[in-house]
């Protein structure tokens, strides 16, 4: 068998991640690794000296200690937002995938395994999150040998572990088809794929049971993924003694924010690969299109529920709700509240809504600009749930939170490790599937 | 427990007692007095000549409906029979959720690790039933229960107070003196319409400003 003669064209051009790699692509990974590097750094410091080296604090006042002020403040800061904001982008990928499968829209094939992806690379992100959080990770097995089940943390621990199992079982199931072909094409990784492929033969009886456990476990994610974010929001929304968390909108409103974040990647994602490997023949700019639609649907939602949430806080506010809400109108963080609103959610609205009127206003690169706009904003909008409201606690408040240099770098650690390990699996399966091009 | 805030003078001894007791390191406090209305510390509330200088102390409320004990993932908090909440350090992970869930600002966590001055190494202080806690965990008060449980003895805080504003004892027993003080003399708990139900009574300063508020410092 000669090399490459039994590939198609599209198998060709869908495979040339796998087979080519470029300069830039080193250049790139090498960046990536120095980053990564200093993140580790950052976070040794973290574990040795104590989360003192990050901005957070405890509630109340307490005299200085070797320099660093400790005095009042937040006791979760950007490693919490980190958290809800992984999760967040995790909760796309694959539940649009399974929507596409339950609702059988093949024109999204496409992306379906771009998304399934992010979802089992962000929710690690998600994890470690935690794992910088908590100020001893020595001893987070402790959540498995005397967890207690009453506590909202188990309950995101049992939701996220049963979503990250589903995630793995689904792309593997869905992937093992192409990586026996894989087998085939690639003659020089053959025994690595033919190990992972498990003795896949490629039978019609096989293909069919393939699509029936795919389709049950689609059933089975989608009902999982809001759950998952539900129960983030349980987190802060069952905390009586917080103003402007303790709330039945929080839910709705959270799963609503993940669904947008996670789209909105998944639009990024899907245009950084189209415009890398010229797919414009797959990723069409139909596809797009329908992306942006249900991006911009889903952000209306988003808006509409935190145009309510601010006119129920702001209309005849209890004292204590108002002053949370003060801090982010006309107090400290006005300066990033104000932003968030116009430039973050503002004119990605915009963007999104102008080919309703005029059909030729769509731009698929200008979509690409507000979808990244819509994640920053995200993750800002997280940051702006979280800490406002830990700064006015109920009897006293003291201080504010500015997160430090070493905590800021350990929270973009997250960033650099989740875009190495999306490139690993870019270099080593097809991005997406084989049989949808092959129709 | 119960705090006669007419009594108060806003000396610090019984957080100082306290810290001693505990051996809680530098930065932390399970005891903390308030000024009620103030700007800083120690300063009046009101306008001058209508002012009034009044003290809130407080420690953990020990609340029988604890959020802090509801929401701990591992149960490094939890409530003894006789109504104590402890935290043990031992357990600890260092989320911080009981900091954020406590609605008075109660848990402390060690963000460094603990030291003291002059060095524990060289000076001991505190009692020997309560060590020095690792790095990354939170900690609060226990109403020293390891003074309690002995049977005669009263939490540091009580034994030192020099106004006398602090009272301990059992309030499910209807003849304490506790229980005879709430059924004598106004009391009020702190937030409770948080529905926390603390453990600890407050009775009102004598003429307090209209507007008895407590915030800052």
């Amino acid at each position: 068998m000669k090399k490459g003669s039994n590939m198609t064209k599209n198998e060709e051009s869908i495979l040339q991640p796998l087979v080519k790699t470029g300069t830039a692509f080193y250049i790139f990974v090498g960046v990536l690794l120095v980053l990564t590097g200093w993140f580790l750094y950052c976070w040794y410091t973290q574990v040795s000296e104590g989360l003192v080296v990050t901005g957070m604090r405890s509630v109340y006042n307490a005299p200085n200690y070797m320099g660093y002020n400790i005095s009042g403040g937040s006791p979760w800061g950007i490693y919490v937002t980190n958290f809800i904001f992984w999760i967040g982008i995790s909760h796309a990928g694959i539940a649009i995938s399974a929507s596409v499968r339950l609702m059988n829209l093949n024109k999204y094939k496409v992306v379906a395994r771009m998304a399934e992806v992010l979802t089992l690379v962000a929710l690690p992100m998600a994890a470690l999150s935690i794992v910088f959080d908590v100020g001893r990770p020595d001893r987070l097995f402790n959540l498995l040998s005397v967890g207690r089940f009453q506590a909202p943390l188990l309950w995101d621990l049992s939701a996220i572990t049963t979503y990250f199992m589903g995630t793995i079982i689904y792309l593997y199931l869905s992937l093992r088809g192409d990586i026996d072909k894989l087998a085939s094409r690639l003659p020089k990784r053959e025994k690595f794929y033919r190990r992972l492929a498990m003795h896949y033969e490629g039978t019609a009886t096989e293909k069919e049971v393939h699509t029936k456990t795919l389709w049950w476990l689609a059933v089975a994610i989608v009902p999982i993924m809001v759950t998952v974010h539900s129960v983030v929001s349980f987190v802060f929304g069952l905390m009586v003694a917080r103003a402007s968390w303790y709330s039945t909108i929080f839910a709705i409103y959270f799963v609503v924010g993940a669904i947008v974040s996670g789209v909105a990647a998944v639009y990024s994602l899907a245009w950084i690969l189209r415009w890398l490997y010229k797919w414009q023949t797959f990723v069409t700019d139909e596809v797009l299109k329908g992306i942006s639609w249900a991006l911009r649907n889903v952000l209306i939602i988003y808006i509409y529920l935190w145009i309510a949430e601010e006119l129920t806080t702001r209309y005849q506010g209890p004292a204590a709700e108002l002053r949370v809400s003060d801090f982010l109108w006309s107090g400290p963080y006005a300066p990033i509240f104000w932003p968030l609103a116009i430039i973050g959610f503002g004119i990605p609205a915009i963007i999104l809504l102008a080919p309703v009127f005029k059909k030729r206003a769509f731009n698929p690169a200008l979509i690409f600009a507000a979808s990244i706009i819509l994640n920053v904003a995200l993750w800002v909008k997280r940051f702006t749930i979280v800490v406002p409201s830990l700064l006015n606690p109920p009897l006293y408040s003291t201080g504010i939170y500015i997160p430090t240099v070493t905590e800021v770098s350990i929270m973009l650690g997250t960033f650099w490790m989740a875009t190495l390990l999306y490139l690993a699996f870019l270099k080593l399966f097809p991005i997406i599937e084989l049989d949808v091009v092959e129709a | 427990m119960i705090i006669d805030l007419s009594r108060c003078l806003g000396c610090w001894t019984c957080a100082l007692g306290c810290k001693e007791e505990n051996n809680e390191p530098i930065g932390i406090w399970w005891n903390r007095i308030l000024t009620n209305g103030g700007k800083e510390i120690d300063t009046p509330s009101g306008t001058y000549p209508d002012v009034r200088m009044t003290y809130l102390p407080i420690n953990c409320q020990h609340c029988d409906n604890a959020p802090c004990v509801k929401v701990c993932p591992v149960g490094a908090l939890q409530k003894r029979n006789d109504g104590i909440v402890f935290l043990d350090w031992g357990t600890c992970i260092g989320c911080r959720y009981c900091l954020v869930a406590c609605p008075y600002g109660i848990p402390a966590f060690n963000w460094h690790p603990p030291t003291q001055s002059p060095p524990s190494s060289q000076v001991k202080i505190g009692a020997p039933e309560v060590p020095l806690r690792p790095v990354g965990v939170a900690e609060k008060c226990t109403f020293c229960f390891h003074r309690v449980d002995k049977g005669n003895l009263t939490p540091a805080c009580i034994e030192v107070c020099p106004a006398g504003a602090r009272f301990f004892g059992d309030l499910d027993d209807p003849t304490s003196q506790v229980s005879q003080i709430i059924q004598s003399k106004p009391t009020m708990r702190l937030r409770e319409e948080l529905g926390t139900e603390p453990s600890v009574y407050y009775i009102p300063p004598r003429n307090p400003l209209k507007n008895f508020e407590v915030t800052q410092t």
